[in-house]
């Protein structure tokens, strides 16, 4: 086991004003280290690593660069077991694995970074962007993504009927699209597991029968968003609550004619 | 009606004047320690609506009781219908502001719901209140989780940096999405501060951490993610300060830093020092 350190304020400040230079902002786009030394003023943490770093997968076609968030949100949150939530909320833990251990990753995952916001955005992490500074973080979002959705059943057994031989079954669901996972991490109830893992499983199945998914998953969130203003359903038993998610999918996919595939 | 807050589809207790004359007084007291966070009642569980409370009592209905923490994306919530509640959260879970939500919930579906006191705009109408439909909004609270918090430490020190900045010149920019208020001084203007900071410190308060603190008051909400919120809140909070002036809480918060400014320059004017 070994010990992650992180950088220190005044380093995460340095590095993130340094972005004003176009030339210190090309470091992010065409170098294959980090130029600028880290060394002075690490802070040890309690945080233990793996022995060994994982070796994250990105394709080099542009259109297919996510196709492996799933499996590097796995090797992420194996790499780093035992993070706690305060932990992970730590953005200088974030940037020191962007400009270190996954620097080149990073550059492959996230290839445009030619302006300053996008480089802020996916090596840093700005705490008042809310929920959406999670899934910007080029590892933090891997991170907190597997978090989420991780054997859901062991952290609650009303989850045991979800129960799967793989753990990260709802992982792999929330980041098989982009937009599922934004609208999980970026809508308030998303951070409530039994809402989070009904809403995935739903969307799952209905998925498989539709033609356009993204089109649903964007409708199921601003329907269930209003419906929420009126009607607690993480009150709701699981299978209640699964029910009521199911029949609201069920009805915005046939209202959007977006049924391919029979539905019962 | 009048003052009605969120528009729902049946009468909800304590939402604008639907049934008038009534208003949840709760209380929550909690203590934390890094392994744990102990929240229980100070004042008992009741809306005062003999109706609500008896569904409670009848098990049509109960407390739900939501805790919220934006930093660490964590949400819970628990159903009781006891009077005095008491439950332990995980310690590593949270850290940053706690938003504790309260309102009472149908748990089964209710038909012809018809609260006693009904505003008379809804006359004689009754209600099908689904599962998990709101009956009665409760009073939204706060409290900071902040485990490196150091209460020794002047309230400014754990909530202000002034750092250097990348600019030249010009006025200086204030960062509030961190965990400090960052305030970035120009090249020129942070040369100046790093000689004389120790030297009149009053001075350099009135003239940067008043309108930065100010402004930060001002946007306090916004940023409940960030450390500084809740440290700020919290010592307004001590000195029974408000937020509806900002200029004036943040001069409060300084200890009247002007005042002190004008002793600092006599005092150095009288020694003929500068």
């Amino acid at each position: 086991m070994q010990i992650q350190k992180i950088i220190n304020q005044r380093t995460y400040q340095n590095i993130s004003d340094a972005l004003d230079d176009e030339e210190r902002l090309n470091v992010y786009l065409s170098e294959e280290k980090f130029t600028e030394s880290l060394e002075y003023g690490l802070l040890n943490t309690t945080i233990n690593l793996s022995d060994k770093v994982p070796d994250l997968v990105v394709s080099r076609e542009r259109e297919k660069v996510s196709a492996n968030d799933a499996e590097n949100a796995i090797l992420i949150y194996e790499y780093l077991i035992g993070l706690s939530r305060v932990q992970a909320a730590d953005s200088r833990l974030w940037t020191t694995l962007t400009h270190t251990t996954f620097w080149s990753y990073c550059q492959g995952r996230w290839p445009s970074a030619n302006t300053k916001n996008y480089v802020l955005d996916h090596w840093f992490e700005l705490k008042g962007k809310g929920l959406g500074a999670l899934r910007r973080n080029a590892i933090s979002r891997l991170w907190w993504a597997a978090h989420l959705t991780v054997a859901p059943w062991e952290k609650n057994t009303n989850l045991e009927v979800f129960k799967s031989s793989d753990r990260y079954k709802y992982t792999k669901i929330m980041l098989s699209q982009q937009q599922t996972f934004q609208d999980i991490l970026e809508r308030e109830y998303g951070s409530n597991l039994n809402m989070r893992i009904c809403i995935l499983d739903s969307l799952d199945r209905f998925h498989k029968k539709v033609s356009n998914k993204d089109e649903l998953t964007k409708s199921v969130a601003v329907k269930l968003t209003l419906l929420l203003k009126s009607r607690k359903l993480d009150a709701l038993s699981i299978d209640e609550l699964l029910q009521v998610i199911d029949q609201l999918v069920e009805k915005l996919a046939k209202k959007l004619n977006l049924i391919t595939a029979p539905t019962a | 009606m009048k003052g009605a807050q969120v528009s729902y589809p049946h009468p909800v207790l304590c939402n604008g004047d639907d049934i008038p004359g009534f208003k949840i007084d709760l209380g929550f007291e909690y203590i934390i320690t890094d392994e744990k966070i102990t929240l229980k009642t100070t004042k008992r569980l009741s809306t005062r609506h003999t109706g609500i409370d008896n569904l409670i009592k009848d098990g049509a209905a109960k407390w739900l009781i939501r805790i919220k923490c934006g930093r660490t994306y964590m949400r819970e919530i628990f159903l009781t219908s006891v009077e005095d509640w008491e439950e332990v959260l995980s310690g590593p879970d949270y850290e940053g502001t706690l938003r504790i939500e309260t309102e009472v919930i149908a748990t089964e579906d209710i038909d012809n719901y018809q609260p006693a006191g009904l505003h008379e705009d809804y006359g004689d109408a009754d209600f099908n209140i689904q599962a998990g439909g709101i009956l009665a909004i409760g009073p939204n609270l706060s409290f900071t989780v902040d485990k490196t918090y150091d209460p020794l430490k002047a309230p400014i020190e754990s909530i202000v940096k002034i750092v250097q900045g990348s600019h030249l010149s010009g006025p200086f920019k204030t960062l509030l999405e961190d965990d400090f208020i960052i305030v970035k001084l120009s090249k020129k203007h942070w040369a100046e501060y790093a000689r004389i900071r120790d030297r009149v410190p009053m001075i350099l308060h009135s003239a940067i951490a008043v309108p930065v603190l100010a402004k930060a008051i001002s946007k306090i909400e916004e940023h409940e993610t960030c450390l500084w919120s809740g440290r700020l809140g919290r010592a307004m909070a001590s000195r029974g300060l408000s937020r509806e002036d900002p200029l004036t809480a943040a001069q409060d918060l300084l200890d009247d830093p002007l005042t002190r400014a004008f002793e600092e320059l006599n005092t150095r004017l009288d020694k003929g020092t500068s």
